[in-house]
């Protein structure tokens, strides 16, 4: 049947004409609809936020394994502050050492013994009782297997005896003011003996201790799954379950957090990705000074750096700024003595040299006998394996800093890190880029390491003053921390002195989280503690 | 010719300098507790006994305990990891044969003489990319700018299928877990197709020298004469005879693909043996770079003869 | 075995030949090509590609252009270097072997086959740890790998020729064995040889750039595209690609003019042989 195309076309547009019914109908429809919504958008608003029971941390760090008297990196050690709980622990959020599973200590024979008193009714996280003797009992398995960290314990204990079902005695080789800080590192964590027999190496054990977590399950280099120990002494966690995602690099690290994939990136993100992220409106990033320090090693025993001159002009020729910016884009801090910036007790020595202070420089080199026929010839060393990238940047910098004097060249070497380390022992590397992370903060693991004779053996720097060591050891026994203050300021003016080591950045802890993830304490200790984490979920 | 193999390796991996222990242990262990590491890892022993201890080790079936990651045993450490590159290579090389072989037969097949310079110039421009970098173009652009991959790794977490032979494709499939499947296999897609690329050069080199001799051949050139329908010709004479000598060259470019997976692990951060190598030469993990070395040799020793068997079954004139 | 045309080999040969030349020609006029030098800060950093800097700068502020331009002296150096090192030395190792035989051959091919079935990167990473960093050791790595693929094609040659009459007769006359095998054994190896020797550098140059990239090759600075693919590679996803497209298009542009060279050769010396 022909019909006409227009005919189509307007009948089409037109084509049903709503009957008044149902028009009718929908009017009141939409009146309803409008009422309803204008009486909820005018209640109060009473919505409280929720908190999800599960937060996911990614991280690009590794589990090695999951006994505390063999594990000795760091990640492990976080999964260990977790899961376990010391005598002592660091408040989260600060440096500042407090009770955990022991409720308070006496010193004896002036800090050559420490009694620890438990709190009462302390479980594990299947239920079972933790005592003095269960103290004992790791104290002991340190003793037997000899794992990795072992040193933390038996440098410094000598004995450990049970006094009565919560008071447990230690006897030191010798006083230790910082004692109680060492009982806060994991090999002192109390282990679940159901899980770690005495005298050997459990890696794979999930039994865990008395920690605010327990662990659910763990897939290696995959995943971890952590539930909240319902035996924990102290206020539940916030968050009922966190699961840890390993990722095995920074990039993927940063696409995740970007996209939500995760609630918190944590360790290690790239430097530019952390610029870049911080402009990101649905990102929070964290940032604390940090307790690892970076620095430069001298060989003081074979020219060219035997001569101090020539140490202290390669020092003031630095330009720390501009480390901190092309290398590392802002996630460290300049430093200008060995002790960082979170711990007591700090003296800036190096700033009177400045920065890139290539007036000084020059004529500091010329009095040690160069010019510019005669260039001082340095062979840099610096390593890829810890220090990523960044650490050839700085190098790199480092180059640039000190041929600006017009008086140096620079050769860059490097090696990976069983070389590195080596070489560095030997000597080999005259000068050489390094970081340093504590194992206990106190000034003294800043000191010790770099100027005490037979402590700094592995660094290659064969510096070496008995007036030195002297001080340094009177230190340790002194418990009276001011005056441990002016001891340590007398040690820095030293070590500015003398120049073996040339201290460049502190690090900072840096963490990346979404918006709605709250309660994140970072310190310096870089010790994350998972039990403060809450994340919002906002119902509307 | 395998002890030579795993002399070389053995000698191959001492020569590396840098002290493990030293590594392992950091700077701040006293000098006994390194010399106990040694002890403990067998290191204080002169090196022959070292290299008959290795020696025993290997037809024992144990390889040692790795020196860096708390003494894990190495065959644990390859066990983890093998499936991983097992499946990246397998992936890879179906999608290298199938984009090769296509690509090659099409230049000899087709009556365009362009065609056939089109297949070769194929063959030397995918094979020609550099192994990271296409990986990261592809990242760029398929992950990055239009967020439809993932960038790394095998599989979200907590959805990797129980494990029963560690691929995860079969895995799933054999639990019928369908979400782990189409998980892992998004997240497969990128790195064989970077793999798979790059060696379907290599094929398509291999598919044209292979198609164009055989469709030279009398029996050929009767079956056209015969009348049979193209694609007849195609699937019975042209494909069965080519592909054998095609097998035999897949199982020759084992030693490649391995190789490959080595490069494309790194750029994906793919879990397998590729990356565990590196990761463990920089770390002087001696133990676990000789089991590695050792079962890469075997692999290669091992695909050799299925070849070769595979060749004796389906070619009647080839008898033991 | 269909016949190519002529021409196509020939067209193979030009374009092929074209990009090498191009290459060395870059890599020889680096200096005048580019005012500013590849391994200093020349400017702010992460400069994206302008006039000025044509590639854009890097996280140290070195102009990539220039770094390209020097990159391929680097590379160019290590590659022939090495395959060089690898031909005289496979070439050597071969005739000996294949001409002479005995126990000294079946220990030389026993070293050469089990060297031959590790896969090259991993052997090459191997070496080149051993070593250490730097051009010359990195050149070294490289040849060590290849050494294999000139020894295998050099003694089955040399096996044949051997067995030939005029090479009987020779040595009935008296000729000595390192005469024979120059005159007459050498001569035919040159087309396979040269053919080889452009495959191989095609291949070196995959090595050397992924020995760079794992970091193991140059110190830095040295420009290099390997590593600088590396160093770029963490910037990509905050956007600044031209770290990582320029370095490796230049790899790949050069890998293509090798191989288009190397095809093209082959196909216009060597019309009969197959090659893996």
């Amino acid at each position: 049947m022909q019909e006409s195309v227009y005919a189509n076309q307007t009948r089409g547009r037109f084509a049903v004409m709503p009957s008044r019914k149902v028009i009718l109908g929908l009017v009141a429809l939409v009146v309803v609809v409008a009422a309803a919504a204008g009486y909820y958008l005018t209640l109060p608003k009473v919505t409280p936020p929720k908190v999800a029971d599960t937060l996911i941390i990614g991280t690009t760090d590794r589990i090695t394994q999951l006994d505390p008297a063999k594990g000795y990196d760091f990640y492990t050690w976080e999964v260990f502050h977790n899961v376990f709980g010391g005598l002592m622990e660091y408040e989260p959020g600060t440096a500042k050492l407090i009770f955990n599973l022991a409720e308070s200590y006496r010193v004896e024979e002036g800090g050559k013994v420490f009694i620890f008193n438990l709190r009462p009714n302390l479980r594990f996280a299947d239920g079972s009782s933790l005592d003095a003797s269960s103290v004992k009992y790791q104290m002991d398995r340190v003793f037997a297997t000899q794992g990795d960290p072992s040193w933390l314990v038996t440098t410094f204990v000598e004995k450990v005896e049970v006094v009565n079902s919560t008071a447990v005695k230690f006897t030191l080789t010798r006083s230790a003011a910082f004692f109680p800080a060492l009982t806060a590192t994991p090999p002192y964590f109390p282990v679940n003996p159901a899980g770690y027999p005495p005298d050997q190496i459990a890696g794979e054990s999930k039994a865990g201790g008395a920690g605010a977590y327990r662990i659910k399950n763990w897939i290696r280099d995959q995943e971890l799954d952590l539930e909240a120990n319902p035996y924990y002494h102290g206020t539940p966690p916030l968050t009922k379950n966190i699961i840890v995602r390993f990722y095995r690099d920074a990039s993927a690290l940063r696409l995740a957090v970007e996209s939500g994939e995760i609630d918190i990136a944590w360790r290690a993100l790239n430097p530019v990705d952390l610029d870049s992220l911080r402009k990101n409106t649905n990102l929070q990033v964290y940032e604390v000074p940090s307790s690892y320090i970076g620095f430069l090693v001298f060989n003081t025993k074979d020219p060219p750096f035997n001569d101090v001159t020539v140490r202290k002009a390669l020092a003031a020729a630095l330009d720390r700024e501009e480390i901190k910016t092309k290398a590392f884009f802002n996630t460290v801090e300049k430093l200008y003595t060995l002790v960082p910036s979170f711990l007591w007790g700090r003296s800036e020595v190096f700033k009177q040299l400045g920065d890139l202070n290539l007036d000084l420089a020059r004529q500091l080199l010329k009095d040690a006998g160069y010019s510019e026929q005669n260039k001082l010839d340095v062979e840099l060393w610096y390593t890829t394996t810890q220090m990523g990238e960044p650490g050839r940047d700085m190098a790199l910098v480092i180059k640039d800093n000190w041929e600006k004097t017009g008086l140096v060249t620079v050769k860059l070497s490097t090696a990976e890190w069983p070389t590195y380390l080596d070489n560095a022992m030997k000597g080999i590397m005259k000068v050489y880029i390094q970081t340093w992370y504590p194992d206990y903060l106190d000034p003294d693991d800043y000191v010790s390491p770099f100027l005490l004779t037979g402590g700094n053996s592995w660094s290659g720097n064969f510096y070496s003053d008995p007036a030195v060591d002297a001080m340094i050891n009177k230190a340790v026994e002194t418990i009276d921390q001011n005056e441990r203050t002016r001891i340590y300021s007398d040690i820095q003016d030293i070590s500015f002195r003398d120049a073996p080591v040339i201290p460049v950045f502190e690090g900072k802890t840096i963490m990346v989280a979404s918006r709605n993830v709250k309660g994140v304490l970072l310190d310096a200790t870089s010790i994350f503690q998972y039990r403060t984490l809450y994340k919002e979920v906002t119902t509307a | 010719m395998l002890l030579i193999v795993l002399t070389i390796v053995f000698l191959v991996v001492r020569v590396l300098p840098g002290d493990p222990v030293l590594a392992v242990l950091g700077p701040k262990a006293t000098p006994e507790e390194r010399e106990r590491m040694r002890e403990q890892l067998g290191l204080d022993k002169p090196l022959h006994v070292q290299y008959f201890a290795y020696l025993a080790g290997i037809f024992s079936g144990d390889m040692g305990r790795s020196m860096i990651f708390g003494l894990r045993p190495v065959v644990y450490e390859i066990w983890d990891r093998f499936p991983a590159t097992l499946e990246l290579s397998i992936i890879a090389s179906i999608i290298a044969a199938i984009l090769g072989l296509t690509v090659g037969s099409l230049g000899v097949l087709s009556k365009k003489p362009q065609a056939d310079v089109g297949s070769r110039l194929y063959g030397i421009i995918s094979y020609s990319f550099f192994i990271p970098w296409l990986g990261i173009m592809l990242q760029i652009v398929l992950s990055v700018w239009f967020r439809l991959f993932p960038i790394s790794g095998r599989i979200d977490p907590m959805m990797a299928p129980t494990r029963i032979t560690g691929l995860y494709l079969i895995d799933s499939l054999l639990t019928t877990n369908l979400q782990a499947l189409a998980n892992a296999s998004w997240h497969l897609f990128l790195p064989s197709l970077t793999l798979g690329i790059v060696m379907s050069g290599i094929y398509a080199k291999l598919g044209r020298t292979s198609f164009s001799e055989v469709i030279v051949q009398d029996h050929v050139l009767a079956a056209r004469s015969r009348g049979l329908k193209e694609g007849t010709i195609f699937r019975d004479h042209i494909l069965r005879n080519a592909l054998v000598p095609l097998l035999t060259m897949m199982g020759l470019q084992f030693a490649l693909l391995l190789g490959g997976t080595v490069l494309t692990e790194t750029a994906f951060s793919w879990p397998g043996m590729g990356y565990l190598i590196y990761e463990r030469i920089l770390y002087r993990d001696y133990n676990t770079i000789q089991g590695i070395l050792v079962f890469f040799a075997l692999l290669v020793v091992f695909v050799n003869i299925i070849i070769d068997i595979i060749y004796a079954y389906v070619d009647p004139r080839i008898r033991f | 075995m269909i016949p190519i045309p002529r021409g196509s080999a020939q067209y193979f040969v030009y374009s092929g030949g074209a990009l090498v030349a191009a290459a060395v020609a870059i890599a020889l006029l680096a200096p005048f090509l580019t005012r500013f030098d590849p391994t200093v800060t020349v400017d702010s950093v992460l400069l994206p590609p302008s006039l000025v800097h044509p590639f854009g700068t890097n996280n140290l502020g070195y102009d990539m252009y220039s770094r390209a331009l020097y990159g391929a002296r680097v590379v160019l150096y290590i590659v022939f270097l090495s395959t060089s090192l690898s031909m005289v030395a496979g070439v050597a190792l071969g005739l000996v072997s294949g001409y002479f035989g005995g126990y000294r051959d079946r220990i030389l091919t026993i070293i050469m086959d089990s060297t031959y079935s590790f896969p090259d990167i991993v052997l090459a990473i191997a070496v080149s740890i051993a070593l250490g960093p730097g051009i010359y050791n990195a050149a070294a790595a490289i040849a060590v790998v290849y050494i294999p693929t000139y020894f295998r094609m050099v003694r089955g040659q040399a096996l044949t020729i051997r067995e030939q009459n005029y090479v009987l007769a020779a040595r009935m006359m008296g000729a000595k064995a390192y005469d024979i095998m120059i005159r007459y054994v050498l001569p035919t190896l040159v087309p396979v040889v040269v053919t080889v020797f452009t495959l191989n550098v095609t291949d070196a140059i995959l090595t050397e750039a992924a020995l760079s990239y794992l970091g193991l090759g140059v110190v830095p600075p040295t420009p290099d595209w390997g590593s600088d693919l590396r160093s770029g590679q963490v910037y990509l996803p905050s956007g600044y690609w031209w770290l990582v497209t320029i370095p490796g298009a230049m790899i790949m542009l050069l890998t293509i003019g090798f191989s288009l060279l190397g095809e093209g050769l082959s196909d216009l010396l060597n019309p009969r042989i197959s090659r893996k």
